[in-house]
């Protein structure tokens, strides 16, 4: 197929000479460009997620153990550490609100077992930042029942306490 | 009558009950200014990423450093908490929705404070509460002295040093070790921003490579320190 050939119309050629104009106006602006420095600031970030909705204990007499383990996931941008409290209040049995003589234990970054109280154990210590997708962390939990409690169902809450370390 | 306690409390059970999975998350979770001034805000963003609200509780707290860098959380705020306040100290996220917290400093008649404002999940039917810390180092100076560095001792991979702080200020120690191999550079490491809180001393470990026989660490915050470690022994 051939090409329709093009005419010259008197618009047209004043267009192009205004196109060029431009252009010839613009260059020494570009050729002055000059750079732009560009800050920003991204902030220290956390992010704390319980992995499962419930824990529960398996039963267990006095004087035994059952273990358990709770699971959370963390992201940070930053140098973390992790930290578990507990508490000796409960609910009882029958509704009520009970002090208990069982213990739950946790394992610390030292790998010893320690007791969950208001004094927070360190399940992990110096950890550092994560990627997007989060580390999903292990925190190991021993119940030990005690003789002193009388049989039946216990609900009591623990806490897990994210630090930034700075 | 021992043996008739035992057999009940053979149904004993810790059971922690059910509940939707928990999160929370915050930023920025360090806020460190110099220069405060009375009526100065800092904003803390809450973001609930779950599709059902979350209830949350501010607390505060306050928190030292160890010269180890231990965070140590006092969960107790005493009176003189009243530097910072709180708009609220409960707020509901909705789902999938951010709310911003804004802090105001009440009052400026301190050299440097170290608060922590704890962010709770508030939700007494969770088996497990979450609880996030955002650190506070606030000071009324900038600082006018550099940090004064001392080593405590190395060995093949490590060279442990102490930074001390001067300054009535806390400030973050950072830098660059270089470590040389007769006179010639062999690596580069960067030393990460360290809080050293005012009039406190703080103690890092750096790592070394082997048949290194100098160790230089610059930093804008602290005096330049030169380690030979040619004997490879502690120093």
């Amino acid at each position: 197929m051939l090409a329709r050939p093009r005419k010259n119309s008197p618009a047209r050629s004043l267009c192009l000479a205004a196109l060029v104009l431009g252009l010839t106006a613009a260059l020494p602006v570009c050729a002055a460009a000059e750079t732009l420095q560009v800050s920003f600031t991204v902030e220290p970030y956390t992010s704390l997620e319980l992995t499962e909705s419930s824990i529960a204990f398996a039963p267990v007499p006095p004087g035994s153990s059952v273990e358990q383990t709770v699971q959370a996931i963390v992201k940070a941008n930053v140098t973390w550490e992790l930290r578990i409290s507990g508490t000796q209040s409960a609910t009882g049995p029958d509704g009520s609100g009970v002090m208990f003589c069982s213990r739950i234990y946790t394992y610390d970054f030292l790998g010893v077992w320690g007791e969950l109280g208001t004094i927070a154990q360190r399940v992990y210590v110096n950890q550092p930042p994560t990627d997007d997708q989060g580390v999903v962390v292990d925190i190991p939990l021993r119940f030990e029942a005690d003789f002193n409690d009388p049989p039946g169902t216990y609900q009591t809450q623990i806490q897990l306490t994210l630090v930034p370390i700075i | 009558m021992i043996k008739q306690r035992w057999i009940l409390c053979l149904a004993a059970v810790l059971s922690l009950s059910a509940g939707a999975a928990a999160a929370v998350k915050v930023s920025p979770v360090v806020i460190d200014a110099y220069q405060v001034e009375q009526g100065q805000m800092f904003t803390v963003t809450l973001y609930n990423s779950k599709a059902h609200p979350v209830d949350v509780n501010l607390e505060w707290g306050w928190f030292d450093l160890q010269e180890d860098g231990t965070v140590v959380l006092d969960n107790a705020a005493g009176q003189e908490q009243d530097w910072l306040h709180l708009p609220v100290s409960n707020c509901r996220l909705e789902p999938e929705s951010a709310a911003q917290i804004q802090v105001a400093l009440a009052r400026a008649d301190f050299t440097a404070i170290t608060p922590v404002l704890y962010i709770n999940l508030q939700d007494p039917t969770e088996p497990v509460s979450l609880r996030v810390a955002v650190l506070f180092a606030l000071s009324l100076e900038r600082p006018a002295q550099p940090a004064q560095l001392e080593v405590l001792g190395c060995d093949a991979a490590n060279l442990r040093i102490r930074a001390a702080n001067p300054n009535t200020c806390h400030i973050f120690f950072d830098g660059v070790l270089r470590l040389y191999r007769a006179g010639a550079l062999v690596k580069e490491v960067s030393i990460p921003p360290r809080l050293i809180l005012a009039e406190s001393r703080r103690e890092f470990s750096l790592p070394l490579i082997p048949g290194a026989d100098q160790a230089v660490i610059n930093s804008k915050t602290a005096a330049s320190l030169v380690v030979e470690l040619a004997t490879g022994s502690d120093l």
